[in-house]
């Protein structure tokens, strides 16, 4: 398993295709794919860091070619397989085989203004305060191996800096293995020359938003 | 149950791979039925959602942020002190936007924000991403070469200004507060409003001095 998700400083030859316009959705079926994503509630399984770890799950050959909301539509499919909502056969054909499970009434059109205006609160009450305070050096772990994490590979076994705490917020890596789990958030501060060979003597930062226990203690 | 077994799920995406059709319209016509019919979906609800991001939810409510904040020292300071408690004043909270962090660009500091790991974005206060912030390009150069990145925007930033690049691996959204244009100066909201662009608050675009005289 590659963590094929995981691109910070990845080389890339490719340029930018910087003179997109605004549209918001380039296709009919984007638009679906975007409402889908948006109107459906589905099963009390399915997690933000399941959903997230269930794409990065999406073999390379796809991930890496297949547009954008076709994806986000595989990782429904996958999570709607593996909690036995459906088969494979089902969604191909769009056709059901089994009677219709019970996930109450569904959003309808009128609730939907309302609840575009929920913003989610991602914290939870601290058991403990955080260990570390603004402007503390830290040095991040490693964390190997395909299990959903945050830290992302660039900024592993790096010194930075507390910038800053954000509260106490709900933990990725438990959330993807259906734990329900919160630590003290903090804005790490990497120098740039610190994270790239090349970037010696550049006066750049690169801020990364880390959990208590991606680091320890410089 | 939902498993979250790695080696589960890994093996249901090369049956997808294999047994669903490659075109991605159909795919979703089909899963989209397929919600119909069990009960879990609402089409009008879809309908719904894709009308509110087609007219109301844009780039044109980070735009207002912007030029309120402009305008109004005191909004300013509030956006910077609790990003997502100010655009709550007008309506803007929703999907993932319960954590906003406006970052404010100055002479001495550009920002410039990307989501390495997938492509996290603010929704309802920008809209639907762009292409290019989901892909790997701008994702992978933008923490190594943000100055590079920004010259294929045509954006040039001197090497006397620091370069602060966010990256959202949490469930924190960054919204970049631009630097005002020269020459707009006695501007209102609204006008000020039209001047801003969604690149310049993700900070991949500087907003460009206004012609005097006319």
């Amino acid at each position: 398993m590659t963590r094929i998700h995981d691109v910070g400083g990845k080389r890339t030859t490719k340029p930018i295709d910087v003179a997109e316009d605004e549209t918001p959705f380039k296709a009919d079926w984007e638009g679906r794919a975007w409402g889908i994503n948006e109107a459906l509630e589905g099963h009390p399984g399915w997690t933000l860091d399941w959903w997230r770890y269930v794409r990065e799950l999406i073999p390379a050959e796809d991930y890496l070619t297949r547009p954008y909301f076709d994806q986000w539509m595989q990782v429904y499919a996958a999570m709607m397989v593996d909690s036995d909502v459906a088969s494979v056969a089902e969604i191909a054909s769009g056709k059901a085989q089994r009677p219709k499970p019970n996930f109450g009434q569904p959003m309808g059109a009128g609730d939907v203004a309302r609840i575009s205006r929920i913003a989610r609160d991602f914290r939870r009450p601290a058991t403990q305060p955080p260990i570390f305070a603004v402007g503390d050096a830290v040095h991040t772990k490693t964390i190997g191996g395909n299990a959903h994490t945050r830290l992302p590979g660039y900024a592993m076994d790096k010194t930075g800096t507390v910038h800053a705490l954000r509260g106490n917020h709900l933990l990725p890596d438990a959330g993807a293995r259906g734990e329900e789990v919160a630590e003290p958030l903090y804005t790490i501060a990497f120098k740039a020359a610190d994270l790239w060979p090349e970037a010696k003597g550049r006066r750049d930062t690169v801020f990364v938003d880390l959990w208590e226990s991606y680091f320890e203690r410089r | 149950m939902t498993s979250h077994d790695s080696k589960k799920i890994v093996e249901i995406h090369e049956h997808l791979h294999s047994d669903l059709p490659s075109d991605p319209a159909l795919r979703v016509k089909a899963l989209e039925s397929l919600l119909v019919e069990q009960g879990m979906i609402d089409s009008a609800a879809i309908d719904a959602w894709i009308d509110l991001y087609a007219e109301e939810i844009g780039p044109k409510r980070g735009a207002h942020v912007v030029a309120k904040a402009w305008i109004d020292p005191s909004f300013r300071a509030r956006l910077l002190a609790d990003g997502t408690a100010a655009i709550s004043e007008l309506g803007y909270q929703g999907h993932a936007t319960g954590h906003v962090i406006a970052v404010e660009n100055t002479p001495a500091v550009h920002n410039l924000v990307v989501c390495t790991l997938c492509s996290c974005y603010p929704f309802t206060l920008l809209g639907i991403s762009p292409g290019w912030y989901r892909l790997q390009e701008y994702r992978s150069r933008a923490v190594r070469d943000p100055r590079g990145v920004l010259q294929e925007f045509g954006v040039m930033i001197g090497d006397d200004v620091e370069i602060r690049v966010w990256d959202s691996t949490a469930e924190l959204r960054y919204l970049v507060l631009p630097l005002r244009p020269e020459g707009s100066d006695g501007l209102g909201e609204e006008a000020l409003a039209q001047l801003v662009t969604r690149n310049s608050m993700i900070g991949t675009d500087v907003l460009q001095p206004i012609a005097r005289g006319r």
